[in-house]
């Protein structure tokens, strides 16, 4: 009697992934496991089916709109930059302060074409584990502010990135990468610190 | 039906998209969207964060025709991108705040808590899934990506979404056949003596 298949073993089998093939004539010829591929078929298929989901009817509007104005397309609502933007202003200014205070030792002396790419991603992820977001709703509007100008860099450099895939990416679009990615790593320092400061006892949820 | 695997595109779109032509966006947008959305929604879970990456690709896609070297690419430049955008956001927490602070005018918490209630038992029991694990289950059963092509684009291996799609499948199995829970691979090593 055969060993009861795992869940990998059965995917493997529908569909037609590499399994040793003594194990996958000795589970084709039990019934049960038969069955159990019928069902996963089943299931793929049922997936498969989900009927489409229309955008709303204001839908193009909204993207010619942002597109006519040069926004960052997913910024293009009623962001809080805009709506207070001499508070978001205030916020990132007195965030970047405490940011270039802190990203002296990592930055010291190096022109941004000479820190690697790599670099700066593998810094940007070290930070990353080091910040996150508050277990609350309210956060304060320094964190707010950093979390908003992180969310447009990362729109850039994921706007960036499908670039790449398809046209390739100018030297200048090259170098405006990497100067994303140290922005991106001077915020999350920026970030770490406001967190610290304001919030020493705090608990954060690290994603 | 869901995805873009049965998207054709009309004779001279293609092209017509990367001269710039506005009509042609349009008209791609009407073939497209919906397959857009439709990954999206279900990857994301919420309806107002597909509009986002929905305006995020188009926006890109009109900025962007004219480098696109390959005019029949187009679908699958178009589909990459959106990937590319929903992996953003499981990823990011910062824009996961943003959406959750400012959602686009139209689609809201009500329209999706309505969606919800519509929904067929295959989504439901999706929509109970960890976020990277829809992505996966998405990718590979209903787009047909690799799993060294999911890895990649996850920035993990062929491995990983292995593992994560016999998690899932493990998940569903029980939710929609009533199967008893299949172990997973993982669970049998670490289980043996």
């Amino acid at each position: 009697m055969s060993t009861k298949p795992t869940i990998n073993e059965l995917l493997a089998l529908r569909d037609g992934d590499e399994l040793e093939v003594s194990r996958a004539r000795e589970l084709e010829s039990d019934a049960a496991v038969r069955e159990a591929l019928h069902d996963l078929r089943e299931v793929r298929q049922s997936l498969r089916d989900l009927p489409d989901v229309a955008p709303s009817p204001e839908a193009w509007e909204r993207i010619r709109a942002a597109q006519a104005q040069g926004r960052p397309a997913s910024s293009s609502a009623t962001g809080w930059l805009h709506r207070f933007p001499m508070a978001a202003a205030a916020s990132v200014f007195f965030a970047a302060m405490i940011g270039m205070l802190v990203w002296q030792p990592f930055n010291a002396g190096a022109p941004v074409e000479t820190v690697a790419l790599g670099d700066l991603v593998n810094r940007s992820q070290q930070l990353e584990a080091q910040v996150g977001l508050p277990v609350r709703n309210s956060i304060t509007s320094s964190e707010s502010a950093l979390f908003y100008r992180l969310a447009d860099i990362d729109a850039e450099l994921t706007a960036l990135d499908s670039q790449k895939a398809g046209a390739g990416l100018s030297p200048e679009d090259e170098r405006w990468r990497r100067m994303l990615w140290q922005r991106r790593v001077e915020l999350l320092e920026s970030l770490r610190t406001v967190q610290q400061a304001e919030q020493p006892e705090f608990t954060y949820a690290v994603y | 039906m869901a995805g873009f695997a049965n998207v054709e595109l009309p004779v001279g779109l293609p092209q017509r998209v990367v001269r710039g032509e506005e009509a042609a966006f349009a008209q791609l947008y009407e073939i497209l969207s919906p397959a857009v959305m439709s990954m999206s929604t279900r990857v994301l879970g919420s309806r107002a964060a597909a509009e986002e990456v929905l305006q995020d690709v188009f926006v890109q896609l009109i900025e962007h025709a004219h480098t696109l070297h390959k005019p029949a690419a187009v679908v699958g430049w178009v589909r990459k991108t959106a990937v590319n955008h929903c992996l953003m956001r499981l990823r990011s927490p910062w824009q996961k705040r943003r959406s959750a602070e400012e959602p686009l005018d139209s689609p809201d918490a009500d329209e999706d808590t309505e969606r919800m209630h519509g929904l067929s038992d295959v989504e439901r029991a999706l929509a109970t899934l960890p976020e990277q694990a829809r992505m996966v289950v998405w990718l590979h059963d209903v787009e047909g990506y690799t799993h060294k092509e999911i890895g990649a684009l996850m920035g993990k291996t062929a491995s990983f979404s292995k593992s994560q799609l016999a998690r899932a499948y493990s998940t569903l199995m029980q939710r929609l056949r009533g199967h008893d829970e299949y172990e997973t691979d993982d669970q049998r090593t670490a289980c043996a003596p």
